[in-house]
């Protein structure tokens, strides 16, 4: 049966008589293709949201991609003696919560690439959480002395709110002040549920953050700034007496606070009003965060820098800010016997808090390991030590520059009594969101691939029967 | 669809409907059926009838989107339930004990679906070696070797048939 026998054979086939085509035929295949478009997107669309839905569900509800469930440990807390080193996939306090941390720092670097993250390092575990609800500031915020909640303010603009993060749940509340202003926070009471905030409003400062002057707040703050007591749980202020205000610590049972107040050292009571002067040395003054140590018969102290300015319209002022450039930029000493120094210890670059009645916690350089530390330095004049350190590798500005810790703050009374332990692997929580999304992307393609190739295979299996 | 591409689809539906549905019968063997493979391939073509219309040559679209729908219902659970003929072979029946009345139709409906798809196309639609492979979605070789099977197996299928002891 050759071509031309198929042919002639084909041609002879019966002749058929074709039924014509049913009248309004076209009509109906045009409202067959028409009604299947629209079912055609419509499977589209709900496909799509479907998959946002999905995709959305599985980021917000999903463990994630290596994220676990943070235990609410209740016990001791431990500092982990290696921090870990920067990772854009570390999670947010937001997906999953520490619970309590012990350390809200920033870190990062800018020189070329903007590569920073504020971080909470966990009191219970090596945690490590991006704290998104202040994505791209620092300085601005304070830990609560138990670690449960942290305190933001806006550097950047005057403001009528403060807002509270709950590295417990993840939730954001914002807190009335009852005025606006620039505002700085200052010290957390060791209950977490009082605020001391100054505030400053001047016709400088206006002008000042319309242009983008760093630390305008703050500066103008230590000239002009009203202290303000704000309970957190009822939102009720109390106005004090204390103006300029740079620095406050609170006691240990929270019934006093120790207050900087240009280059003079008061204690103010719980009211607001002030009690009596501390005569500590000259030219020192509380340290700006956890001056007061936790047995409470010690102040940390540094040097402050009084700088006077003055601006084109006339205004003019000062400024005061801690200067660490001094010989011994810090000091301790007793409240009952202020005007003496017990210890000026050396190897104190930013004191950060007490371990316990005897040391102070501090970020110094450790020029033998080349990096930064936290050192533990007695008050009694003995050695510093190195207890923990920060990551020395080039991980920032992909991979060009090495990551440096900023306004670091602890959780005083977590760090009395913590211990410092062995670093374990870090648990940086689930990736964040963008990171999950970018990872279904290939995912997703993978599986689109996959299904090409069947259906192509099925097509050219079609083709080629057996 | 913007309403000149609608007429312009509109005006080739009506034009080719009869000799696209006279190819479909020849694929299926029932008017019904074909009926149905037609209005199929045409709402395909609708759906893409922008890009068809642009191209050299619609008819060579239109002819692969019959073809498809012919081979995808086919090849689907529900036609090989509710199939009123036999399901074709794995292999072509062996020439004992055919029956050797089988007119061309009957002997089409024995045929694996591409196998029919490949003679059909080639022997009664007159197309060559490559525009069948064209509508089949396969390579000029694979058309070459199913039309070897097909003929052996119509070969099978009607001894009788004056070629057929070639």
């Amino acid at each position: 049966m050759n071509d031309q026998q198929l042919t002639d054979l084909f041609a002879a086939a019966a002749p058929v008589v074709e039924p014509p085509l049913p009248p309004g035929h076209t009509e109906q295949v045009l409202g067959a293709a028409r009604r299947d478009r629209r079912r055609r997107r419509a499977t589209a669309a709900l496909a799509a949201v479907a998959a946002l839905v999905l995709g959305g569900a599985a980021t917000l509800l999903g463990p994630g991609l290596g994220g676990t469930a943070v235990d609410p440990a209740g016990g001791r807390p431990g500092l982990p003696d290696r921090i870990a080193g920067y990772s854009p996939l570390t999670g947010s306090v937001s997906d999953a919560p520490p619970g309590r941390a012990l350390l809200l720092y920033g870190y990062g670097n800018g020189e070329l690439f903007h590569t920073f993250q504020a971080l909470v390092l966990g009191a219970d575990g090596d945690v490590y959480r991006q704290l998104d609800a202040a994505p791209d500031q620092s300085g601005s915020w304070l830990l609560a002395p138990d670690g449960r909640s942290v305190v933001l303010a806006d550097s950047s603009r005057k403001s009528s709110s403060v807002r509270i993060v709950d590295l417990a749940t993840g939730r954001v509340d914002s807190v009335p002040l009852g005025r606006t202003g620039g505002v700085y926070p200052l010290a957390l009471s060791p209950d977490g549920q009082t605020l001391a905030y100054g505030i400053v409003d001047t016709p400088q400062l206006d002008q000042d953050l319309a242009q983008g002057v760093g630390n305008a707040i703050t500066s103008y703050g230590s000239g002009f700034g009203t202290l303000v007591l704000l309970n957190l749980r009822t939102g009720q202020s109390v106005a004090t007496d204390v103006t300029p205000v740079t620095a406050v610590a609170f006691s240990p049972d929270g019934g006093r606070m120790a207050v900087q107040t240009r280059l003079e050292t008061w204690l103010v009571g719980a009211d607001g009003r002030r009690v009596e002067q501390v005569r500590v040395p000259q030219g020192y003054g509380i340290t700006p965060h956890n001056a007061w140590s936790p047995d409470g018969t010690l102040l940390a102290l540094t040097w402050w820098h009084r700088d006077s300015w003055s601006t084109g319209g006339g205004g003019v002022g000062e400024a005061f800010y801690p200067d660490v450039s001094v010989a011994e930029p810090f000091g301790v000493v007793r409240l009952d016997q202020p005007d003496r120094m017990i210890v000026k210890p050396d190897r104190v670059e930013t004191f950060l808090g007490w371990l316990s009645g005897t040391e102070l916690l501090s970020l110094s350089w450790d020029y033998g390991a080349d990096t930064g530390a936290l050192w533990a330095t007695p008050v009694d004049g003995g050695a510093a030590r190195p207890v923990s350190h920060f990551d020395s590798g080039h991980r920032c500005e992909y991979g060009t520059q090495r990551c440096v810790p900023y306004d670091v703050m602890v959780a005083s009374r977590l760090l009395d009594g913590a211990s410092v332990r062995v670093a374990g692997g870090p648990d940086r929580g689930p990736w964040p969101v963008g990171f999950r999304w970018a990872a279904a992307v290939p995912v997703l393609a993978a599986l689109g691939l996959v299904l090409l190739i069947r259906r192509r295979r099925r097509r050219r299996s079609r083709g080629t029967p057996a | 669809m913007r309403a000149e591409h609608e007429r312009a689809f509109t005006e080739y539906a009506q034009g080719r409907a009869l000799e696209l549905r006279r190819t479909a019968y020849r694929l299926c063997g029932s008017w019904d059926e074909a009926h149905d493979l037609l209005q199929n391939a045409l709402v395909r073509l609708y759906r893409h009838w922008e890009r068809v219309s642009a191209a050299d040559s619609p008819d060579a679209y239109v002819r692969r989107m019959l073809v498809n729908v012919y081979l995808e219902q086919r090849q689907s659970w529900w036609s090989r339930v509710v199939r009123a003929y036999a399901e074709p072979p794995d292999r072509p029946a062996p020439p004992d004990g055919v029956d050797g009345r089988l007119d061309l139709m009957a002997a089409l409906a024995r045929l694996a679906p591409g196998q029919r798809a490949v003679l059909v196309l080639r022997y009664w639609e007159g197309l060559d070696v490559a525009e069948t492979a064209n509508a089949l979605g396969c390579s000029t070789g694979t058309v070459k070797s199913q039309s070897a099977y097909a003929i052996a197996a119509l070969r099978r299928l009607m001894p009788d048939y004056v070629g057929g002891g070639k």
